[in-house]
């Protein structure tokens, strides 16, 4: 089989498998299969993560089986595994296959930006903040999938699917013709395509751009591939100098001299094997170390310190953002069962595995609402999407455990936030109007209603037992007041716990349903309504004290006529 | 032409409530029967239906049944906040066996509709039934903008597209107290048929706008399951549950709401079906009768 036939295949298996476990991330997922498992396999991402959280992340720990056969293959992953490594390959062949200039065969000193800029995210790390999200393929790929790729993918197809609507309509497909997707909506997915787009188009100066002079990860596993059994063979009698090979490799791995191979550059693609006229050229197995190719990092010790000076600089000046230590920003909701706001800023690679799986599509990617060292982490919108109860999916998903990984039973119990009722924008509060969507619909019983005479007449007014609020949402979310909701999440009273379990008894004391216990309710005090408010001349039947504003008894709906 | 006791009977009974002065619409037509049976789910499904004269009665062979559950919340069916699903797997069985060449369920919940369907038990009742469907229909373009002729506030209203071109359209409302509009039985499970719902809280008069969907809803046969009765803290709970065991069945939709009031002590008091707004103002609009006395009811 042709080098270029197996690596294609290779390369088509991990994509598929990438793409596959990403559309697999959907609730009710099943955990046997974990649809973060291309992220857990990137070693720097494993390393910075650990190394910024001061924790041992056990999840990560299978980046250590890609090391370790880098090692002893060689660097395999960037040419055959990674999922960016394949889709720039897909970009090249589809627009840089006939291009007319080529770009010139020797390989080129400045790769060695992509040392400094681990060198940098290392020393960062160090420091505390985790900058791997923005240089991990394993943290861009997913992210840009999900931001970028995933909401227009469902709308083409629903777009195909209201094509066929009528003719299935009129055919009595009636399975079919309900079929429509919910659409995803992910705010700041244009400056991610920007982000990941400019990773593409820098394919158009130099084919593959990032791996040659930026991906940390690529540099870091080049410090382990050079000393890889397989290596690129080159016959030196056969070899013409004609350096065809020198121009192919995507990489600029070919030495100046032909037949030696800078072996942290090479990703055992084959193009040099396929294109050598002489046909002289193999991949083949050779013995551990350099095998007399070059196998020389070149960066030079002073720039590497000055590298790690400016990651350690760039990390204090993102951890000296107010948002670090405390929660300025009242309404910026953490996903439930995050852990404490440093630990989580230090694991996220936001990778958007959570706001994919995300059961309503609540949790969004931030901007700059929780600090410069927050952008893309997941926060809940809950006027988007609120909280689903029955749904436990982020933290299945998380593959450093930023968000952690709870059982549903326990994520009932976790407080996100608070509800707060804005009451001068309330229809029930200001305009004394039968709605009441809020009680309705809360999950936990949170919302209950009063007779309360709020200078207007007494009227049945809702308010939120913050003691049974989580914070999901849900009211926020389906309350009718057009524009913002007057009844809004605030994080106040959130949750996270690094360690421990969120049920306590005093919560379980407070949720507890006693069925046989006989309510009392205020039968002669009914919350007048249906009728758009009273007039001042009407009476409401055996009103008790006019200007109570409280009652002992939950009053009786608004619906009842009682005389 | 009447006969000369049936004028009897008439005269007496208008000159009365001339003279009572009751709000009550006395309804011309016959008396509605309403066919009440104890039993498990399945059984007393079947006999209530039986009573009325068969599914037969209502659909006919090739039609498209639309029916309409309760599917609004992600609870078991314990909760009685949803519809039982035996009661909805039965009433789509007789539809099949009456002929029924397509039976659509469909609801539109604020919760989310997957976990809806799952946890109240409707989806794996009614999985494997050839010739059923379940659509949960949460998207607009599924609706279809409508007039509503002789309505004072829902002039106009979004209905899904399968009602309106449904042969037969089944409401199967659960019995269940709501803290807005007193219970929440067949009328108002009709709002799962419309898009807009904010609308009926925050500009027009909500018992009103519920009433009036019957004017362009027209259900042909409405069945409340009553197998449990939510007493206290509807529409969602959790909260008191009382295992009434109950299914009843009747065509006309305000009888089948009053009668199911009188069955239950809602948040521990007795109320009678002219005490709950919504039903009361159907009455008056004409949509049915309220009167328990008046109606035929056959306990089988």
């Amino acid at each position: 089989m042709k080098i270029s036939t197996f690596r294609k295949i290779i390369q088509g298996l991990s994509l598929t498998i990438f793409l596959g476990l990403f559309f697999f991330t959907l609730y009710p997922y099943a955990s046997r299969i974990p649809v973060d498992a291309f992220i857990r396999l990137d070693p720097l991402v494993a390393l910075i993560s650990m190394i910024a959280s001061r924790a041992f992340i056990t999840t990560m720990l299978w980046s250590a089986l890609i090391l370790a056969l880098t090692m002893l293959i060689g660097r395999f992953f960037c040419g055959y595994v990674c999922p960016l490594g394949t889709l720039i390959d897909i970009w090249n062949y589809l627009f840089l296959r006939h291009r007319r200039f080529a770009e010139s065969p020797d390989p080129k000193p400045n790769r060695n930006i992509k040392y400094f800029i681990l060198a940098g995210v290392t020393a960062a790390s160090l420091a505390g903040a985790n900058l791997v999200y923005a240089f991990s393929p394993m943290a861009i790929v997913p992210r840009f999938f999900t931001t970028v790729v995933y909401a227009p993918l469902i709308r083409l197809f629903n777009l195909g699917l209201d094509a066929a609507r009528p003719a299935a309509w009129h055919a009595g497909m009636d399975t079919f013709s309900q079929i429509s997707f919910s659409t995803p909506y992910f705010s700041g997915g244009f400056l991610i395509l920007l982000f990941t787009g400019a990773i593409l188009a820098a394919n158009f100066w130099r084919k593959r751009f990032w791996c040659r002079y930026i991906c940390p990860t690529g540099a870091f596993l080049s410090l382990f591939s050079r000393f890889g059994f397989v290596k690129r063979r080159v016959d030196k009698d056969t070899c013409n100098s004609c350096k065809r090979c020198s121009l192919t490799c995507d990489m600029r791995a070919v030495d100046k001299e032909p037949s030696a191979t800078i072996l942290s550059e090479c990703i055992l693609c084959g193009n040099c094997v396929e294109s050598c006229t002489r046909k002289g050229e193999k991949l083949a197995f050779s013995s551990f170390g350099y095998a007399g190719n070059n196998g020389q990092i070149q960066i030079g010790r002073r720039n590497f310190i000055y590298a790690s000076f400016t990651g350690i600089i760039g990390a204090s000046v993102l951890k000296a953002d107010i948002h670090n230590e405390r929660n300025i920003n009242g309404r910026f909701i953490r996903p439930p069962g995050s852990v404490p706001e440093k630990d989580f800023l230090a694991r996220c690679i936001r990778c958007g595995e959570c706001m994919k799986v995300c059961k309503t599509n609540g949790l969004q990617p931030a901007l700059f609402e929780a600090g410069l060292d927050g952008v893309w982490t997941p926060h809940l919108v809950p006027r988007r999407g609120p909280c689903e109860d029955k749904c436990f999916m982020c933290g299945q998903v998380c593959p450093t455990r930023a968000i952690r990984k709870l059982p549903l039973e326990e994520k009932l119990f976790v407080k996100i936030g608070t509800a707060v009722i804005d009451r001068s924008r309330c229809i029930a509060w200001d305009q004394k109007k039968l709605c009441l969507i809020c009680e309705e619909i809360c999950p936990y019983n949170a919302v209950q209603f009063k007779i309360v005479d709020n200078f207007d007449g007494p009227f049945k007014r809702p308010f939120v037992n913050a003691e049974k609020c989580t914070g999901c949402g849900w009211c926020e979310q389906n309350c009718p007041v057009a524009g913002r909701a007057a009844i809004e999440v605030y994080s106040i009273g959130e949750e996270r716990k690094a360690l421990g379990s969120y049920i306590t008894e005093r919560k379980k004391k407070i949720r507890e349903v006693k069925p046989d216990k006989e309510s009392s309710y205020n039968a002669d005090a009914i919350g007048s309504g249906g009728e758009t408010g009273t007039g001042p001349g009407d009476t409401i039947p055996n009103q008790t004290k006019p200007d109570s504003r409280q009652q002992p008894n939950e009053p009786l709906p608004g619906g009842f006529i009682t005389e | 032409m009447f006969s000369r006791r049936e004028f009897l009977k008439t005269g007496t009974l208008a000159a009365a409530a001339a003279a009572t002065g009751s709000d009550t619409i006395f309804s011309q037509g016959p008396a509605p029967v309403v066919a009440v049976s104890r039993g498990a789910p399945a059984e007393a499904t079947k006999k209530v239906i039986d009573a009325l004269g068969g599914m037969k009665k209502f659909v006919n062979q090739g039609d498209r049944v639309v029916m309409k559950p309760n599917i609004g919340f992600p609870n078991p069916p314990e909760w009685s906040t949803t519809t039982h699903p035996d009661v909805v797997k039965t009433v789509a069985q007789l539809c099949l066996e009456a002929g029924a060449q397509r039976v659509i369920i469909v609801d539109h919940p604020l919760r989310d509709s997957q976990i809806c369907k799952e946890k109240s038990g409707i989806a794996a009742a009614v999985k494997d039934i050839k010739g059923v469907v379940l659509a949960m229909l949460d998207d607009e373009k599924f609706y279809q903008e409508t007039p509503v002729p002789g309505a004072k506030e829902l002039k106009s209203t979004a209905i899904m597209k399968e009602v309106l071109r449904a042969n037969c359209l089944i409401n199967i409302p659960t019995a269940k107290c709501h803290g807005a509009t007193g219970v929440s039985l067949g009328i108002k499970n009709l709002m799962g048929l419309v898009w807009d719902r904010g609308v009926f809280h925050d500009k027009l008069e909500l018992n009103r706008a519920i009433a009036e969907q019957l004017y362009v809803i027209k259900p042909k046969l409405t069945v409340v399951d009553c197998i449990y009765a939510l007493v206290t803290n509807g529409p969602g709970g959790p909260g008191k549950v009382v295992g009434l065991d109950t299914v009843l069945a009747t065509t006309d939709p305000v009888a089948a709401d009053s009668y199911t009031v009188s069955l239950a002590r809602w948040y521990d008091r007795e109320f009678k079906g002219s005490q709950v707004k919504y039903i009361k103002i159907a009455n008056e609009l004409g949509f049915g009768e309220i009167d328990t006395a008046k109606m035929d009811v056959k306990i089988v």
